[in-house]
């Protein structure tokens, strides 16, 4: 089949208007099909959330700052923490890296022109705006006090915002489901001719393993939720232990999906750490098939241990072995994936930029969360530690530290490719150390008050837990200068003129083969794989694009 | 390259779909009269084998599966993750005392067939009559 | 736009695929990948009604007694029509694929009619259903009024009844907007051998909701 004439894929920046550019206006953007714009888009609404949850956390940490009331009453107090929890965990979390930066990069690191089904990812950013207007109409409603968990029977039962909030996730969740179908059938149908599955960047590998999560867990979320809203309507009686129920069925229910959720967290957040590594160690990945199955030995086997939410909640103590037992396994593949990057970065010529100085944030938040999580895995350490602090603790360096700090490497490294601006490269080093620290200050301090017994979601403690409570506190302060360093540095950069380099880190992937920022299409034509992902051998293979022979 | 459709997906004739429907109606009219019959403990699994029949008659033939490998591990890949789902679940279920509400006013009877029954909860410590939290 | 990309000009100026998008390099692949699309999809649905099934497998093991004393609430005649109501209909769904595979633009749009009818059919009977329960008071959780009860309990087999069933006539009613709309196209003349990706994923879908039907029937009318 002859496909017409096809270009050089670098150097002709100046051909085409970029993405940005053409067309103009809010409505076309609105109605855009263009997965980079969509990426975009995303990106910037689960931002401005990344703010909203944020201001609520530091509220959370303040009103902690004293053992008694400090700024508000403990009914608000139990409404912020779950203002907090669900709209960091159904709105930045989740989409932050699948959504925003997956939806950017992952077609042009395939070389694809879009995502397979480009009209169903604009439905799921309309989706995503429709669920998060609900989350936040919660509010009038008297917001919602449940956590962001929605426990039966308390969730059942008590007033405020609970259906909508409920309704507002179960909406949030098809956005998500939208994504991981598009992505699962891109990666297999639009993958560059040439482009074998070995041959495929590791954070597409990453983006398929968490779409498989987000196909086969999310729709259990949306059953669950629907069963609580007919449970707050109708009174079905299935989680009401005094209908003939069982209030326990619900977190079975809940963890099938939750538990894979937070491997939605952190696979992408995995995924971006995987290309950022060998891109500033200037050195093929070490064990690219090992990252790679690994990603999905994690998404599988996270289906099989989500009873170790409950170990406390009586499930029989039979089955809480046996998930105890089967939740060691997952540490595997994530050690591999760990000790994979660190022997990538053995001997290789690191270069510290912002993205890999993110990324080694992230090595180290998630080796200290990852190993955390065994104590938690532990059926008898975990009857000690459940609900407490500790707890609190572990979850946000896996979810909050991993995955945020795994997102700033995203947004710092393609940066360039999104808008062809660079931003203050001695700003950004500088951010990245505050974030490491502050993050550390505020959460490190916590599995302290975690094992001395700091139970979590209260809003009064004892005072001898005052010092570590304070610590946490003004850590969450220094946390919160460092990313608004970054968010100053990154709009600055929309002062700077257009003139990033289509490869300013000399990565190997396809999407730097392309200008800063691409054009609608992406490539200019069709781009054939002429090397490996990784391939930073002293004497590279031509770079380019050269004519599709079919 | 444009027109490959039929070629790459081949054509079943509606003589087979018509032998197909029949298989299916025949089943149907087996599996209302077998409601009659009372296999004892089997009577869900007998039901439930011949709707897995019908199942299977509808995925192979209607939806083209037998023609199609891929989309093929995909479905039966999700009805693996759903007996997942079912099978943990009852594995829990099955071997605990059933959550009892709060204002149970009558004593606390052990439950035959829980085998790690007794008085106290075993993971924390509480009475049995206290509700899960 | 598409200009700016030789491959997707070609198609566009060739008229040979009319519904080529512009991403995809040929039919087939984006007939794959609408396949791929519609089959992970349909591994959501199963997981959604998957949980109402496992829901609903764990309640009848608690409460035998008051299942088996609700079912017999249910008309299993009318369940037993409506079961062959959507056998049939997906008969007539994967007929109308293989007129539209096979060209056959007359037949396409008898065999998507028929299938419209048979889903009208099986709501019709589904309204007397529900409105004959809806009389007996034969309602969900905390609505149910039924008298005369002699095992307690029932409410919860209603409920899940109400649910299951409630969910999977909203899938019978979308899957109708879904097959009015693939007749609208076939009037059109949309659909040919090289181009009926439409009426295969909204098949696909059809005979999804058929599936969950069979295992819905004997659950619900035929467990003793």
């Amino acid at each position: 089949m002859s496909e017409g004439v096809l270009y050089a894929g670098a150097g002709h920046a100046g051909r085409h208007a970029d993405y940005l550019e053409e067309p103009k206006g809010l409505w076309s953007w609105l109605t855009t099909v263009d997965h980079k714009r969509i990426g975009l888009m995303y990106m910037w609404s689960v931002l401005f959330f990344f703010l909203v949850g944020g201001i609520f956390a530091l509220l959370i940490r303040l009103e902690l700052l004293t053992p008694k009331q400090t700024i508000m009453d403990a009914e608000t107090y139990n409404r912020v923490f779950t203002l907090h929890g669900a709209i960091m965990t159904f709105l930045v979390i989740i989409p932050a890296i699948p959504a925003a930066l997956g939806n950017f990069a992952l077609p042009l690191l395939l070389g694809a022109k879009d995502v397979a089904f480009p009209r169903l990812n604009l439905t799921s950013l309309y989706v995503y705006w429709i669920g998060a207007a609900m989350a936040v109409a919660t509010l009038a409603l008297g917001g919602v006090d449940t956590g962001w968990t929605f426990y039966t029977p308390y969730s059942t039962t008590t007033g405020g915002g609970v259906t909508l909030m409920v309704l507002a996730a179960f909406v949030l969740g098809f956005s998500s489901i939208f994504t991981g179908v598009n992505f699962i059938a891109t990666i297999h149908k639009l993958r560059a001719p040439g482009m074998g599955w070995f041959e495929m960047p590791l954070f597409c590998w990453g983006m398929y393993a968490t779409a498989l999560i987000q196909i086969l867990a999310t729709p259990v979320l949306g059953i669950t939720l629907l069963l609580i809203v007919m449970e707050r309507v109708l009174g079905v009686g299935i989680f009401d232990p005094q209908l003939g129920g069982d209030p326990v069925l619900f977190q079975h229910f809940f963890w099938f999906y939750s538990h894979p959720a937070v491997y939605i967290m952190i696979l992408p957040a995995m995924a971006v750490i995987s290309e950022v590594i060998p891109t500033f160690s200037k050195k093929t990945i070490f064990g690219y098939k090992a990252i790679a199955f690994s990603s999905v030995a994690i998404a599988l086997l996270g289906f099989l241990v989500w009873a170790h939410h409950m170990f406390v909640a009586g499930i029989s103590l039979f089955a809480g072995a046996i998930f105890s037992f089967l939740t060691f396994f997952i540490a595997i593949p994530s050690a591999i994936k760990v000790f994979n990057w660190i022997a990538t970065m053995w001997r290789g010529s690191i270069s510290l930029e912002a993205p890999m100085l993110f990324a080694i944030s992230f090595l180290l938040i998630f080796t200290i969360g990852g190993l955390t999580g065994l104590f938690l895995a532990a059926l008898s350490t975990d009857v000690h530690l459940h609900d407490t602090y500790f707890v609190v603790s572990h979850f946000h360096y896996v979810m909050a530290g991993s995955n945020l700090i795994a997102f700033l490497a995203g947004i710092h490294y393609w940066w360039p490719k999104m808008y062809g601006r660079m931003y203050n490269t001695k700003l950004a080093a500088i951010s990245s150390a505050i974030i490491f620290i502050g993050f550390n200050m505020t959460f490190l301090p916590q599995f302290v008050l975690g094992s001395r017994g700091m139970p979590r979601r209260y809003f009064n403690y004892l005072p001898q837990f005052q010092d570590l409570h304070v610590a946490s506190t003004v850590g969450s302060w220094v946390l919160a200068a460092g990313l608004f360093l970054t968010a100053a540095y990154l709009l600055a950069s929309f002062r700077q003129p257009k003139g990033a380099p289509a490869n300013p880190w000399g990565g190997r992937t396809l999407e730097w083969e392309t200008a800063s920022p691409p054009t609608a299409h992406n490539f200019e034509g069709q781009p054939v794989l002429q090397h490996g992902p990784y391939d930073y051998r002293p004497e590279p293979a031509p770079v380019g694009v050269k004519e599709l022979a079919h | 390259m444009a027109h490959a459709n039929e070629h790459a997906h081949p054509v079943t004739g509606p003589k087979t779909y018509g032998l197909v429907l029949l298989a299916l109606l025949v089943l149907t009219v087996i599996t209302v009269q077998a409601s009659y019959f009372d296999f004892g403990a089997w009577n869900t699994v007998v039901a439930l084998m011949i709707a897995s029949a019908k199942g299977s008659l509808v995925a192979l033939f209607f939806m083209h599966l037998r023609h199609d490998k891929f989309n093929a591990v995909i479905f039966v890949g999700g009805l693996l993750f759903l007996a997942i789902f079912l099978i943990w679940t009852l594995f829990d279920v099955a071997t605990r005392q059933p959550v009892l509400p709060s204002n149970l006013k009558t004593p606390v009877q052990e439950f035959p067939g829980a085998p790690l029954g007794g008085p106290v909860r075993p993971s924390t410590g509480q009475p049995r009559a206290t509700p899960a939290p | 736009m598409s200009t700016a990309i030789p491959s997707a000009h070609a198609h566009a100026e060739g008229g040979h695929a009319p519904f080529l998008q512009h991403h995809f390099r040929e039919m087939s692949q984006q007939f794959d990948a609408a396949k791929i699309g519609m089959w992970l999809f349909l591994v959501t649905e199963v997981l959604l009604f998957g949980g109402l099934f496992v829901g609903y497998g764990i309640m009848h093991a608690r409460h035998p007694e008051a299942f088996m004393a609700a079912h017999h609430h249910l008309d299993k005649t009318m369940g037993a029509v409506n079961t062959v109501v959507l056998l049939v209909s997906s008969f007539t769904m994967v007929l109308s694929v293989w007129a539209a595979q096979t060209s056959r633009k007359k037949l396409l749009v008898l065999f998507l009619l028929l299938t419209l009818a048979c889903a009208g059919t099986f709501m019709v009977v589904k309204y007397f259903e529900y409105s004959h329960k809806f009389h007996e008071g034969l309602l969900p959780g905390k609505y149910y009024s039924h008298k005369g009860d002699t095992v307690p309990g029932q409410f919860l087999f209603f409920s899940f009844y109400f649910m299951m069933t409630g969910l999977h006539g909203i899938h019978v009613l979308l899957g109708m907007a879904a097959i009015a709309w693939l007749v609208w196209r076939a009037l059109k003349g949309h659909f040919s051998s090289a181009y009926y990706a439409p009426v295969e994923v909204t098949g696909l879908y059809w005979h999804l909701v058929d599936l969950i039907w069979i295992y819905l029937f004997p659950l619900m009318y035929l467990i003793s």
